[in-house]
């Protein structure tokens, strides 16, 4: 019995054509007049159409499922990936915001209470850690970070 | 031209006060995350480009160096202890370095591994010293129809880290070249597939992009994986090998010192495949093949030293061509770029200073994590057993922390996590990712270069018949896209048999 197309390859090739779908549309609208240069669109035009290819190639081939590296997905959690991916969302809308010490602290604490560390080391490691990035690299490298702007604002 | 001068002078701008922490830190911190299994040098190279913008260039480069050359090395600590490879490239280490811990010489098997790795860095970091020069004069007189070709044969040499399946290898190396596409058209300057987005005009930020594909997107898988802890790791004592040991393995080390760097050079693959292949020689040469998975030192040793031996080989088309040959190089590639440092011949024309100071760090960067790996063994054998459930979500705030650090920009924090997301999307449904990056490269290289030589050609593509270099590297190419094609069908035919015979059984 043949296997049957894998979802995953199912979506990459919507996507896949999808994409070769906006670059063909976003070449109509470039000059076109083609100089010694070559003209600009053809790369673009033949990047969207082996793009097609390849996605069409995905969404009716047969391939197998791929396997995970030791073999068991059992004990995956996609759903721990999930929150993750939310709450990460949250983090970079409330970065410039609220800087790195008050975003950091909460995200971490966030994260290592997701994947399931017990508070008694989350807490510590969630508060230290943001500090620790803030002095090594704000104070010691000077590498820009967000400082908060509701912090400035409330003149701290 | 390699000179000894010069190399001199590398030394010791590497051991004065400005450089030598950095190079230090960068050792310390390659071999903690090379020995955790899930954290590679690849994520921790990426991760710390930001923070190197304030360095003067060659700290920030010589701290990255010192962690891809240790980061390497200490997947082994891992594989020996607990059966888990801590890089993908140190999958070869546990076939014979687990039962040496298993009989009681996890120590021994660490220190042969660590002496192994340093002996194959060191080779591979003295010839890249030796054989960049000359390779950069040769490429001095490359121009735009070497470069398209050398990019055309890079891109084919990529789909072959596609892994099983070449289609999806195929998709990720077209994602990358859509992505290379975003921002200004290379001869006639109007902007693409930007939609209006000011942020958009020049494209995406290229360490960004790296720091959502390599560090969060493994973040977040990792995060689904979380299952277990790792295990107890069996105690580390009598680290130091006798030098009597290890010199009676002389033949194993000048075969994977040779095979390491021969598979570092070629482009697309690295560490992982020089190790296998090394430690299967190791094997066939044996007096004692019989003795191999359960416990030989050789076998340790020939999968470390050709694992280091590949390193410097990485690092060689890259600094001289500009050409990344695999992942690792792709990411040290925009760590150069950041320090306005355009990797190519023109490089060791401009700076011959910086160019040999970089090979005076990667020279000491491979004595550094013998030292280091030696005096601080059971320290890093307790770093195997380090809480991920803590570290992951570390690495998360790094990633976003690094991305704002780029350009103190928000934006670059909505790309890297973007690619965190594709990218984490990607690895659980079979695409690889490092052809997508180093598509990414090399599609800008390709265009920009067909469309130079079309210039030089008043518009011919006829051009190319008088370049004959271009047109054995084009057909070298060729000659490559079949060789994958081919491999790919015989091994969906066998793929196929296997099935049919499963279910006739």
């Amino acid at each position: 019995m043949a296997a049957a197309t894998y979802t995953g390859d199912r979506v990459a090739g919507i996507a896949l054509a999808a994409v070769a779908g906006i670059i063909w549309w976003q070449s109509t609208l470039w000059p076109t007049s083609g100089d010694v240069g070559g003209n600009p669109v053809v790369l673009p035009r033949i990047l969207a159409g082996l793009m097609l290819a390849v996605g069409v190639a995905l969404l009716l081939g047969r391939r197998a499922a791929p396997q995970s590296e030791d073999g068991d997905t059992s004990g995956h959690k996609p759903l721990h990936a999930l929150a993750a991916i939310a709450v990460t969302i949250l983090l970079a809308a409330l970065f410039d915001w609220l800087g790195l010490i008050a975003a950091g602290i909460v995200y971490v604490a966030v994260l290592q209470r997701i994947v399931g560390a017990p508070w008694r080391i989350a807490l510590p490691f969630a508060v230290a850690m943001p500090i620790v990035i803030w002095l090594v690299f704000y104070k010691g490298l000077s590498v820009p970070l967000p400082q908060g702007e509701l912090w400035i604002r409330l003149g701290f | 031209m390699f000179d000894p001068q010069l190399l001199a002078h590398g030394f010791a701008a590497i051991f004065s006060w400005q450089v030598l922490p950095f190079l230090l830190i960068g050792s310390l911190l390659g071999i903690i995350v090379g020995a955790i299994p899930g954290l590679t040098a690849t994520m921790a190279i990426a991760l710390l480009i930001p923070f190197t913008f304030k360095m003067e260039p060659i700290s920030g480069i010589v701290m990255l160096l010192a962690i891809y050359a240790s980061g390497i090395y200490a997947g082994g600590i891992a594989s020996i202890l607990i059966r888990t490879p801590g890089t993908p490239a140190a999958a070869a280490t546990l076939l014979d370095g687990y039962p040496m811990a298993q009989k009681g010489q996890a120590g021994r098997a660490i220190g042969i591994a660590t002496i192994s790795s340093g002996i194959g860095g060191l080779f591979s970091a003295i010839c890249l010293t030796l054989f960049a020069p000359l390779l950069a004069t040769v490429a001095l007189r490359f121009s735009a129809p070497e470069y398209f070709a050398l990019a055309v044969f890079g891109l084919t040499v990529t789909m072959s880290l596609a892994g099983n399946s070449l289609l999806r290898g195929f998709a990720a190396v077209l994602i990358g070249l859509g992505v290379g596409m975003i921002g200004v058209d290379p001869i006639g300057g109007f902007p693409r597939f930007s939609f209006g987005l000011p942020e958009l005009a020049g494209g995406f930020n290229f360490v960004a992009v790296m720091i959502g594909l390599f560090s969060l997107s493994e973040a977040f898988r990792q995060m689904e994986q979380m299952s277990v802890l790792p295990p107890v790791p069996p105690a580390v004592k009598d680290v130091l090998p006798k030098l009597g040991e290890i010199l009676g393995m002389w033949r194993v080390y000048v075969r994977s010192c040779v095979y390491g760097l021969i598979v570092g050079v070629a482009p697309g693959v690295g560490a992982e495949t020089s190790s296998f292949l090394s430690y299967a020689e190791a094997k066939r040469n044996s007096k004692h093949p019989e003795e191999f998975g359960k416990g030989a030192p050789e076998g340790v040793a020939a999968a470390q030293s050709a694992e280091n031996g590949s390193t410097g080989g990485d690092l060689l088309p890259m600094l001289t061509l500009g050409v990344p040959g695999d992942a690792a190089t792709a990411v040290l590639m925009g760590a150069l770029t950041i320090h306005n440092l355009q990797p190519g011949p023109l490089l060791f024309q401009d700076r011959p200073d910086l160019v040999h100071q970089i090979f005076a760090g990667m020279i000491s960067a491979n004595v550094t994590f013998v030292i280091l790996g030696l005096l601080g063994a059971r320290l890093f054998a307790k770093v195997v057993q380090i809480d991920r459930r803590v570290l992951v979500p570390l690495v998360c705030l790094l990633s976003l922390v690094g991305a704002y650090a780029i350009d103190n920009n928000p934006f670059d924090v909505w790309v890297t996590l973007a690619f965190g997301v594709i990218g984490w999307l990607m690895q659980r449904n079979g695409f690889p990712v490092s052809p997508l990056v180093l598509a990414v490269i090399l599609g800008g290289m390709m265009e920009s270069n067909l469309r130079r030589t079309l210039v030089m050609g008043l518009g011919s593509p006829t051009i190319f018949l008088s370049r004959p270099i271009a047109l054995a590297i084009l057909a070298l190419a060729v000659i490559t896209l079949w060789a994958v094609i081919r491999r790919s069908i015989k091994e969906a035919k066998d793929a196929s048999d296997k099935a049919s015979d499963t279910a006739r059984a």
